[in-house]
């Protein structure tokens, strides 16, 4: 299945959201944006902190060359208005008031919105029947409350940098914000549920932190309270076959756990005779025996054509895969095939290829329908032609500092 | 204001899923689902039962189920708050019962492997037959179409085939949950374009490729655009003045600071007194300084008094906690992170609840996870208003199994 077009009416049309987060909401309303939301971005005058976010586009730097600002704001409008002020607040509750949803980050970024409560957390602008959603580091309650934080330093919290990097240290951060989006993602499921239906209770708060998605991730591999276990560095992940194997020509990352794979892999290697004694199957046995399976696998696999090999696994039903430089994932033909890379033009960046849609759908339901917002370019139908203000009071508002 | 009432029935209550998920992209899509309101059942053929209830940790013991079937810490922590209904998929009697469940349903969820569904007769297009507002969301490594569509995904392979091993370095898990969790999102988004009455079913093809490369895409911009491959070195983040971990007191202890601009550049110098290394007095070779004074200065302290040193001054620092210090997480404890559940087999452990802080109608696990085919007869009698003689019928002749009977 490829992606074949605009959605007729895409799930979110006509569902409207009130943008004043950062980093930490920009894949959440970048979600709610692809299906069809009305995202409003609204950024303090001197513009958001993506926007001085490398990489930069061919045509240089400035507040609109941001690629990473570009890519995580299409189908966004954007607006300015400097909401740490006070004097923002009649103007944040006429856009709350026509807004579904409000976005926030309360705490734990450097700026933060006028107006919020403690206790219940709460934003005292926004009007009933509006859900609200916090989307901070750590949360809005907690010692960790006030904390600031990035996607480097929210990281270093998760548990998940201490056991990656050289076993001496230091510990190795993962690249880019992906717990933030994957938080965003979370969030958009949220919101999305508590906004489907009539019967629904929207007038509530959710309070929703990274650091909580992050540790939701720790279901799969964390079990300490049961093995009371740290885990330690490692270069390979294993059990072998499990893990990343150096060929003649490129790495390959196995993935085999079960006897059945176990088998399978043995075939591929063409049954040799190092690899067949039976209690290999066991992975626990695998696990004991890491280091003498690693050698003899290392050495096998090194006589191995990459390309080869994973064909010839996928065939048999390995999982596996090449080890890819980000590079050459975006040149293979798979995801190019399904339509997923797509066209972004605007002023600032140029026109460059920028990741599509998380996932595909029949009929379809996501799309790009503009770029991302110059700083303050919907100001006008926004203030003006929306919320009927005149364009003498724009104009003293942005003389004032304060749009 | 919102007020502080909550009621008890969460967003998803009322909706209904069956699921094959398995391992872990799967599970926690109907995990993410069940604990905030829908009403999941899990379909397992008893002779193969997921991968996860054969995945040991390594030093625990082999844990069975009463009827034989196995069962481990992980599968109880990711099937919570579903039910178990046993149907053998491979007698055509099995699959007659899911498709009157299908009737019954609104969204299917599975990641089997290549061809599994329509081997046996479950493609889309044949349960929408049976249900014309269907929501069935397929996960796959790869996706449902194109050249690779036949290939089998593990999670490491994903984070491999990206280039995220690459980038940063190997590990298991990331890209499955991040699949699970789109998942979970796309699938509400299928039930909203179902209420908008187009009177179509939606099928979701969600690629944990495809998802992560979405959050990838940072790593990806530099290339797509200019044709340049990003080349940071390790903990270099794009655009902070100096980002670093530093050694800190105690074994294997660090902290991990991240100075974003000019501010707390001088933030760090006037607290350390190296007033020269102010960027105003264009220092040579000030990050090597900075670095140096600053590991200094941490190596006295442990994680977590450095941090808070570095919050106080208003600077974006943390501990870099390893698996013991998540388990005592004072902020996760203090925001009541941890789901305390029982499992006969298990024993008594603490899993991370999912995240769903709704305040007036939030989430919650709802029960343990379920034996294996535990809920078969319940969940017949509940959906398709079958009579005990009738399921003994299926039974006898293998189509289901209810767990606990001969």
């Amino acid at each position: 299945m490829a992606r074949t077009g605009a959605p007729a009416v895409a799930p979110l049309t006509g569902t409207r959201v009130l943008d004043l987060t950062s980093r930490c909401g920009a894949y959440c309303s970048k979600v709610l944006a692809d299906l069809g939301a009305d995202v409003l971005k609204v950024e303090r005058p001197a513009g958001d902190g993506c926007r001085s976010q490398p990489p930069f586009g061919s045509e240089g730097e400035g507040p609109e060359a941001s690629l990473v600002f570009a890519y995580y704001h299409h189908n966004k409008r954007g607006i300015t208005l400097d909401w740490e002020r006070q004097a923002a607040v009649p103007l944040l509750a006429e856009l709350a008031t026509s807004s579904d949803v409000v976005l926030a980050s309360p705490v734990g970024e450097p700026h933060r919105p006028v107006g919020f409560v403690d206790d219940p957390p709460s934003l005292a602008w926004v009007p009933p029947e509006r859900l609200t959603c916090f989307i901070t580091p750590y949360g809005v309650t907690g010692p960790c409350r006030g904390w600031r934080a990035t996607p480097f330093t929210a990281f270093a919290m998760s548990g998940y940098m201490h056991p990656v990097g050289p076993p001496d240290g230091p510990p190795r951060a993962m690249p880019g914000q992906q717990f933030y989006d994957e938080a965003g993602v979370a969030a958009a499921f949220l919101i999305q549920a508590v906004l489907r239906g009539p019967h629904q209770v929207r007038d509530q708060v959710i309070d929703h932190a990274v650091h909580e998605v992050a540790f939701l991730n720790k279901l799969g591999t964390e079990q300490y309270g049961l093995s009371g276990q740290i885990k330690r560095r490692v270069t390979n992940f294993g059990p072998p076959p499990g893990g990343i194997w150096e060929c003649r020509d490129g790495l390959v990352d196995i993935g085999a756990h079960s006897p059945r794979q176990w088998d399978i892999f043995v075939d591929v290697l063409g049954q040799p005779d190092t690899l067949t004694d039976p209690i290999y199957r066991e992975r626990t046995i695998r696990i004991q025996l890491f280091d003498l399976l690693t050698d003899i696998i290392a050495e096998l696999m090194s006589r191995c054509d990459a390309r080869g090999f994973v064909e010839a696994g996928q065939r048999a039903g390995l999982p596996c895969a090449l080890t890819h430089r980000g590079a050459e994932f975006v040149l293979e033909s798979q995801a190019r095939k399904r339509g997923f890379f797509v066209s972004s033009s605007r002023t600032g960046t140029g026109c460059f290829e920028i990741p599509g849609t998380p996932f595909v759908s029949q009929p379809p339901m996501a799309s790009l329908r503009r770029s991302a917002p110059q700083l303050g370019e919907h100001n006008e139908e926004v203030f003006v032609d929306e919320l009927r203000h005149s364009v003498e009071e724009l104009n003293r508002w942005r003389s004032d500092g304060l749009v | 204001m919102a007020s502080s009432d909550v009621t008890s029935r969460p967003p998803l209550d009322g909706i209904r899923v069956l699921s094959f998920g398995a391992f872990v992209a799967g599970n926690i899509c109907a995990l993410l689902l069940a604990e905030l309101g829908a009403d999941v059942v899990k379909i397992e053929s008893r002779d193969r039962p997921e991968a996860l209830r054969a995945y040991d940790t390594p030093g625990q013991p082999e844990l069975f189920e009463p009827s034989g079937v196995r069962t481990t810490a992980l599968f109880a922590g990711m099937a919570r708050s579903m039910r178990s209904v046993s149907i053998d998929m491979s007698e055509p009697a099995g699959r007659d019962v899911f498709r009157d469940l299908v009737r019954q349903t609104h969204v299917v969820i599975e990641n089997l492997g290549p061809g599994t569904m329509e081997a046996w007769g479950c493609s889309f297009s044949a349960l929408r037959e049976c249900n014309p507002t269907l929501v069935m969301l397929s996960i796959s490594g790869y996706g449902r179409s194109g050249p690779l569509a036949g290939f089998r995904a593990y999670a490491s392979n994903i984070n491999n085939y990206l280039g995220l091993t690459t980038a940063w370095a190997s590990d298991g898990t990331h890209f499955d949950f991040v699949a699970g969790v789109h998942g979970a999102c796309a699938v509400v988004a299928g039930l909203t374009q179902v209420d908008h009455g187009a009177g179509d079913g939606v099928f979701i093809d969600l690629a944990q490729t495809e998802a992560g490369a979405a959050l990838m895409a940072p790593l990806y911009l530099d290339f797509l655009a200019n044709g340049h491959e990003q080349t940071a070195a390790p903990n270099e983040v794009p655009g902070s003045l100096l980002s670093l971990v530093a050694r800190c007191a105690g074994s294997d202890a660090w902290v991990a600071l991240d100075l974003e601009d000019a501010r707390d550049w001088e933030t760090i110098c006037d607290y350390l007194d190296r007033h020269d290394l102010r960027l105003a007095n264009r220092p040579h070779g000030a990050r090597g300084a900075l670095r140096t004074a600053i590991e200094a200065w941490a190596s006295e302290l442990t994680p977590w008094q450095a941090a808070l040193h570095l919050q106080a001054l208003g600077l974006a620092a943390a501990p870099v906690q390893d698996s013991e210090d998540l388990w005592r997480d004072p902020q996760l404890r203090s925001r009541d992170c941890y789901a305390d559940v029982w499992q006969p087999e298990v024993g008594r452990l603490e899993y991370p609840k999912v995240p769903g802080r709704l305040s007036r109608t939030p989430g919650h696990v709802k029960s343990r996870a379920p034996r294996l085919g535990e809920h078969t007869r319940t969940v017949l009698a509940e959906w398709l208003r079958r009579d005990e003689g009738s399921v003994r019928a299926l039974e006898s002749n293998g189509a289901v199994w209810q767990a606990g009977s001969a």
